[in-house]
C-alpha cells in the first residue's frame, strides 16, 4: 500500500512536470526519466523483480503499473504531437506543400475535364437499314474515302443481321483480302484493333478438325459435297482437340480460321465446340456489359468471325446426319423419337438479329481518354 | 528507443500526424473531384474510396521507413517505390474486369493497384452516366 501511494504521488509529479514542459515539446522525454524526478521510480527491470518477489500484491502492483504505463505512453504522445506540431509549424513551405501539392493533379485533371466534349446522341431504332448501291465513300472514278466508307459499314452491321452461308462468308473473305493486296498492309490491319476485329474476314486460315473420328469425316464430306468454297480451303484434321491445340500453338505463323471439336451426336443430343481466335470474338467472360450507353457493337463479332456461319454450317450438318441415322437405325428408342413428332418438326432456324432500340444519350469522352490514367494520377496526389 | 520514448507512441503520434493531412487531402479532393469530374458518384463513398486508400500509404510509409536508417534516402526512394507498386495494374491493362481474377486481386494487396482499379471502375461507370 505505502507503494501504491508512492506510486499515486509520482503519476501526481508526473502530470505536473508533463503540463509543465509540454509547450517544450520534446523536453518532457528528457523529464519522464525517473531518475530527474523526486520520486524516483523502479525501471520496468525493477518493477518486474518486485512483482515476483511479492506474490500477494503482484496483481494490484501490476495493474498499476499498467495504468501507469499507458499514462506515460499518452504523456509521450502529447508530447510527440507537439513536436511534430511546432514541426510543421516552423517549416512553413514544406506544410504549405504537402497540404496544397495535390491540388496540382487536381487542377490538372479538371482543367483536362473542362477541355472535352460531350457527345449527345439521340435515341434510335435499327429496325431498317439503308443500303447505296455504290457504297458511300466509294465515289464513280473508283477512289476510296476509307472513313465514310467504314461509317457506312457500321451503320449496314447496325441494322437487322441474317447469318451468311459459307460461301457467302469465304468470297466475301476472299474478296476483302484481295482488295488489300499488299502484304504489308495485311500485316498493319491484323495487328490494329480494328484489323483483329475483321482479321478473320481479311486474313482467312485454315479449318481444323478433331477428334479423327467417323463423325468429322461425315462432317468434312458433308462440307464438301454443299459448299463450293471449302474444296479450296486448307483443312487439317487431329486426333483429338490436345493435339489440334498444341499443332496451332506451335504453328503461329499459320493462319487458322477455326478449330471444331465434335464430342458426341445422337437424335437427341449434339454437343460440339467451334473455337476461333480470342481477338475475334466477344469476351465470353463478360455476359452482360451492365454499364453500357448506346449500342454496343461488340456482337457483331459472331457475323464478322465467322462463328455464326459455321455453327450454322455444322447445325445443317448435324440434322443431316441424324436423319440418316435414325433412318438406319435398328434401336427402338431411336425410331420412337424418330417417330415424334416433336424431334422432327425440330429444324434449324434462320435467324434474323436485330439490336434493341437504345436510348438517348450524351458521353464524355474524358473518361475515355484518361480513364487509364486516373488511378496513376490520383495516387501520385497522394 | 533512446529517451525511453515508446514504439507505439513513436508510430501513433507519424500516424496521428499523417491522419490529419490525408483528412485533409481526401476531403478536398472528394469535393473538388465530385463537383467537377465526377458528378454521378456518391461523395461518401468518394470519401472513403480516398481516405482508405490514404490510410494505407501511411501504413506504406511505416514500411518503407523500416529499410532505411537516413531519411534523404528513404525521401528519394519513398515516391519511386510507391509509384512502382501502381505499375501492376498496367499489367492487365487489355483485361477487362472479369478477367484474370486471381491475379488481380493479388496484385491488388498493393494498394495503389487496388486504388487505380477502382479509379477504372469509377471512370467507367462515370462515362456511361450511370
Amino acid at each position: 500500500m505505502v507503494f501504491v501511494a508512492e506510486i499515486k504521488k509520482s503519476i501526481y509529479t508526473y502530470t505536473h512536470t508533463s503540463a509543465r514542459t509540454l509547450a517544450g515539446g520534446i523536453v518532457l522525454l528528457f523529464a519522464q526519466n525517473p531518475a530527474e524526478l523526486r520520486f524516483p521510480l523502479p525501471t520496468s527491470f525493477q518493477r518486474r523483480k518486485f512483482a515476483t518477489n511479492n506474490k500477494s500484491v503482484a496483481p494490484a502492483v501490476l495493474s498499476v503499473h499498467f495504468i501507469q504505463d499507458i499514462m506515460s505512453g499518452l504523456r509521450q504522445l502529447s508530447a510527440s504531437l507537439s513536436k511534430n506540431f511546432i514541426e510543421k509549424k516552423r517549416n512553413t513551405r514544406t506544410t504549405c506543400c504537402e497540404y496544397m501539392s495535390h491540388f496540382i493533379i487536381m487542377l490538372m485533371l479538371i482543367f483536362g475535364y473542362a477541355l472535352s466534349d460531350i457527345l449527345y446522341y439521340d435515341e434510335k431504332i435499327y429496325t431498317t437499314v439503308d443500303i447505296q448501291i455504290p457504297p458511300a465513300g466509294v465515289s464513280s472514278d473508283g477512289t476510296l474515302d476509307i472513313a465514310e466508307l467504314y461509317t457506312s459499314i457500321v451503320d449496314i452491321l447496325s441494322g437487322p443481321l441474317t447469318v451468311p452461308n459459307f460461301d457467302a462468308y469465304i468470297t466475301l473473305s476472299r474478296t476483302m483480302s484481295a482488295s488489300l493486296q499488299s502484304e504489308e498492309l495485311t500485316s498493319v490491319l491484323t495487328n490494329s484493333e480494328f484489323g483483329q476485329k475483321y482479321g478473320n474476314l481479311l486474313t482467312l486460315g485454315s479449318i481444323h478438325f478433331a477428334p479423327d473420328s467417323s463423325e468429322v469425316d461425315s462432317l468434312i464430306d458433308y462440307m464438301n459435297r454443299t459448299t463450293t468454297t471449302f474444296q479450296n480451303l486448307n483443312f487439317q484434321k487431329h486426333k483429338s482437340e490436345g493435339n489440334a491445340i498444341q499443332y496451332i500453338q506451335n504453328h503461329l505463323d499459320e493462319y487458322t480460321f477455326a478449330l471444331i471439336v465434335i464430342h458426341s451426336i445422337s437424335p437427341e443430343a449434339i454437343n460440339y465446340e467451334i473455337r476461333l481466335n480470342y481477338t475475334t470474338m466477344p469476351n465470353t467472360n463478360q455476359i452482360v456489359n451492365w454499364i453500357t450507353i448506346g449500342l454496343d457493337r461488340d456482337y457483331q463479332n459472331y457475323f464478322l468471325s465467322g462463328f455464326l456461319t459455321l455453327q450454322s454450317t455444322i447445325d445443317d450438318w448435324a440434322f443431316n446426319y441424324t436423319d440418316g441415322l435414325i433412318s438406319s437405325s435398328q434401336d427402338p428408342k431411336a425410331i420412337i423419337s424418330s417417330n415424334s413428332s416433336e424431334s422432327r418438326n425440330c429444324r434449324k432456324p434462320n435467324p434474323v438479329t436485330m439490336p434493341f432500340p437504345t436510348a438517348a444519350f450524351d458521353q464524355n469522352l474524358f473518361y475515355q481518354a484518361v480513364g487509364f490514367l486516373l488511378g496513376l494520377a490520383m495516387t501520385s496526389k497522394g | 528507443m533512446i529517451m525511453g520514448l515508446r514504439d507505439w507512441v513513436y508510430q501513433t503520434s507519424w500516424f496521428l500526424t499523417a491522419l490529419v493531412l490525408f483528412f485533409w487531402i481526401s476531403l478536398s479532393t472528394t469535393f473538388l473531384a465530385s463537383v467537377t469530374f465526377l458528378p454521378a458518384s456518391d461523395p461518401r463513398l468518394l470519401f472513403m474510396y480516398f481516405f482508405s486508400f490514404c490510410l494505407s500509404e501511411i501504413t506504406f510509409s511505416f514500411l518503407i521507413a523500416s529499410f532505411f536508417t537516413k531519411a534523404k534516402l528513404a525521401a528519394i526512394v519513398g515516391p519511386v517505390a510507391l509509384f512502382c507498386t501502381v505499375l501492376p495494374r498496367f499489367v492487365f491493362y487489355g483485361s477487362n474486369r472479369y478477367e484474370e481474377q486471381q491475379s488481380k486481386y493479388y496484385a491488388s494487396l498493393l494498394s495503389p493497384t487496388a486504388f487505380s482499379f477502382g479509379a477504372d471502375i469509377i471512370a467507367d461507370y462515370e462515362y456511361s452516366g450511370a
